[in-house]
């Protein structure tokens, strides 16, 4: 028990970017391509509250990967911006943006400030969304995965986790139902304990079958 | 009691069948067992509490199409059947499945279940709808299921106020938290009448079992297959009773009760009907020999009841329910994408699903032993869409096969005992072949009907019992003096592989 206890903590100190939510778009491989100085803008984007960055996947058709500019924009203008500088790998990119504050409705656009092409990560085609690229539409959509700020440990995250665990439950166990999961993790171990450790003393003789 | 009461008993039985007296003393028996088991089934019960927490609505397999026919049984108080092409669910369970993006989570590894406030109030809006709980009458892949399983859930679904279906789905997903814990104290309770001199290593047996997390994750969740797993270790109970006790008319109708009940709530105990029928006969072969006049009623009862539901069922299939006589069907199947049903072929198909491919023709592109029964059982969850790091599979390996090695050395330890009970290990070695045979006819029929792969290792936990009692025999192997410590590190051990199970549900859905 003493082994558990020891790695649940260290897994517990792990700091690590977390995310604050996805889009639900499945990753389909480098499906929607960008070239240099284009914007692709993403409609119908819900972005949750305090991220402080979003992820994409992506690769450049040449060297070096080209420097990419972010905007995020909602009803009443711009709602947070960053940028990536060039000379990223392929794969999964973070790119930093200003934290939002509140979940808002809003459309995300991606530039492409250099010269060289660009594929995303996304979905295509996409009979439920079209998106914008270089003021054209394109039938698909962008995986894009929200972060929060910085790094963060599970157990940092923990109060942000509780409140995700109150969310699409049951009206009667939601608010309660990550110090129930919580207690009842708790009971069974120690009544595994219980049985375990003798709940009843041994028998003197045992009968063999 | 007394020789001479116990012989007025059994008289009492011979001329009354399952009288007061027989459960009377099923009653007795009950009280007898020991606290240790019950507190084995409390221990499963709030882990499979704790699992119905942790999992998202509609996130254990096909829990919408439970769900539906659930509904279907509670609102209309009929059984759902098949509508072509596939029909509607309620608008109710239709919006809230919409609503909390169930089938851009469900088989999406990436995908989060809903987390800000925003989605929340989409959830709340469509639950103050008030939309019809009327469907088509189609509960997808459950409508061909038999009805027992769905009925009892009824239960909660009604007792719940309101018509939020979350509200009705946590409450039936309870009542599946208290079919795992009973799954556990009959486990408990088939690993005494098994190994009887083993009653320190019992509780290692049954907590394995209480902290298998397929078996806990699927106890959260609202699936037939739970009741299939109780009614799987009831039967295994009632035989290991009867071969400690004899073919008694109350053992015979322990066997055909959960037989019975077993087949009424998901057929894939047909599986274990060779092994329940090879049992019956050597325990009246047995009694016989020994002049016993209980065992013709005993097998009577084990027959009877264990005939009598399915004949309702399908007898109300046909007259009331107008569905099929056996819904989904038995027989040969169609074939689609190119394939033709061949016997030979699905005998190939039936023994490389489990066993090595030997001079066969291949049937499958990968090893279904290790990433469909071993792989699966150690953990793959949610709609088959998450699981382990690998090496805790290759870790896992490592550990099975030493308990496996353990549980052979018993075996060849009490070599002697083993001969004796020959029979009675031919019976169980049958009802693990059963059900593989079960499970692999289903798959091959399901491949050429549909193009799909329809096995999962979930079906093989009607065998949880079993897989206890190796459990028990490599604890054994230790002796009294590292037996049981051999058996706490055996629980430790399944106690971290369940929280790490939910640390990983955690993980994927919330973070």
């Amino acid at each position: 028990m003493l082994a558990i206890a020891t790695a649940a903590t260290v897994i517990l100190l792990q700091r690590s970017p977390r995310r604050s939510g996805a889009n639900l778009t499945s990753n389909r491989g480098f499906v929607i391509p960008v070239t240099g100085g284009q914007q692709l803008c993403e409609p119908a984007e819900l972005v949750p509250a305090d991220t402080g960055a979003i992820r994409l996947t992506a690769r450049a058709a040449g060297l070096p990967a080209p420097a990419l500019g972010v905007d995020i924009r909602g009803p009443a203008g711009r709602i947070a911006s960053g940028r990536l500088d060039g000379g990223w790998r392929p794969g999964a990119i973070g790119i930093r943006v200003t934290r939002t504050a509140s979940t808002v409705a809003a459309t995300v656009c991606v530039t492409n400030l250099g010269l060289n092409q660009v594929d995303f990560g996304g979905s295509t085609p996409d009979s439920a969304y079209v998106i914008q690229i270089g003021g054209r539409p394109f039938d698909g959509r962008l995986r894009i995965e929200y972060l929060r700020p910085g790094s963060e440990s599970w157990l940092g995250l923990a109060p942000t986790l509780v409140h995700r665990f109150s969310l699409a439950k049951s009206d009667a166990l939601r608010h309660w139902a990550a110090i129930a999961a919580s207690v009842l993790v708790l009971l069974s171990i120690a009544l595994a304990l219980w049985a375990v450790l003798g709940v009843e003393p041994l028998p003197s003789e045992e009968r063999l079958p | 009691m007394s020789l001479a009461d116990e012989r007025e008993t059994r008289r009492r039985a011979s001329c009354g069948g399952v009288g007061t007296e027989h459960v009377g003393r099923l009653r007795g028996n009950l009280r007898r067992i020991p606290l240790v088991g019950w507190v084995c089934a409390l221990a499963a019960l709030a882990n499979g509490l704790a699992w119905a927490l942790i999992v998202p609505p509609f996130q254990v397999p096909d829990e919408n199409a439970h769900y539906a026919y659930v509904q279907q049984v509670a609102e209309r108080g009929t059984l759902p059947r098949l509508v072509s092409p596939e029909g509607a669910l309620s608008p109710r369970e239709d919006e809230i499945l919409s609503s909390l993006l169930t089938f851009e989570i469900a088989g999406h590894a990436d995908n989060p279940a809903p987390s800000t406030d925003l989605q929340q109030q989409v959830i709340d809006g469509v639950a103050k709808q008030n939309l019809s709980a009327l469907g088509s009458g189609d509960a997808l892949t459950a409508t061909n299921n038999p009805p027992l399983y769905y009925a009892l859930q009824a239960i909660p679904y009604k007792l719940t106020p309101g018509g939020k279906v979350l509200d009705k789905l946590a409450a039936m997903r309870f009542l599946s938290a208290l079919m795992g814990a009973l799954t556990v104290l009959l486990v408990f309770m088939f690993l005494r009448e098994l190994l009887p001199g083993s009653r320190w290593a019992w509780p290692a047996g049954a907590l394995l079992v209480a902290f298998q997390p397929l078996f806990g994750f699927m106890s959260g969740g609202v699936n037939n297959d739970d009741l299939l797993y109780l009614t799987g270790a009831g039967v295994l109970w009632a035989i290991a009773r009867a071969f400690n006790r004899g073919l008694t008319p109350l053992n015979g109708a322990l066997i055909g009760g959960f037989m019975g009940v077993g087949l009424v709530s998901k057929l894939t105990l047909l599986g274990f009907v060779p092994a329940v029928a090879l049992a019956v006969a050597l325990l009246a072969r047995r009694a016989r020999s020994r002049g016993s006049v209980d065992a013709g009623r005993g097998l009577a009862w084990a027959v009877g009841l264990s005939a009598a539901p399915i004949a309702a069922y399908v007898l109300l299939n046909h007259l009331v329910w107008a569905r099929s006589a056996i819904p989904g069907g038995i027989g040969s199947v169609s074939g689609s994408a190119g394939r033709t049903f061949r016997l030979k072929e699905e005998f190939s198909h039936v023994w490389q699903l489990f066993l090595p491919r030997l001079w066969m023709r291949p049937q499958f592109s990968y090893s279904p032993l290790w990433e469909t029964w071993f792989k699966g059982f150690v953990g793959r969850f949610g709609w088959l869409d998450y699981g382990f790091p690998a090496w805790v599979y290759q870790f896992a390996r490592v550990i099975s096969l030493s308990v496996l090695a353990l549980a052979a050395g018993e075996l060849m330890r009490r070599r002697a005992a083993v001969r004796r009970r020959l029979g009675e290990l031919a019976v169980y070695a049958l009802a693990v072949v059963g059900l593989w045979v079960e499970i692999g006819v289903q798959s091959y029929r399901y491949l050429i009907a549909n193009g799909g792969v329809f096995e999962q290792a979930r079906y093989l936990l009607p065998l949880l019992g079993l897989y206890a009692a190796v459990i028990v025999l490599a604890v054994r192997f230790g002796g009294r003096r590292w037996g049981p410590v051999l058996g706490a590190a055996l629980v430790v051990l399944a106690v971290g592989h369940n929280l790490f199970a939910q640390a990983i549900t955690i993980s994927r859905y919330y973070a």
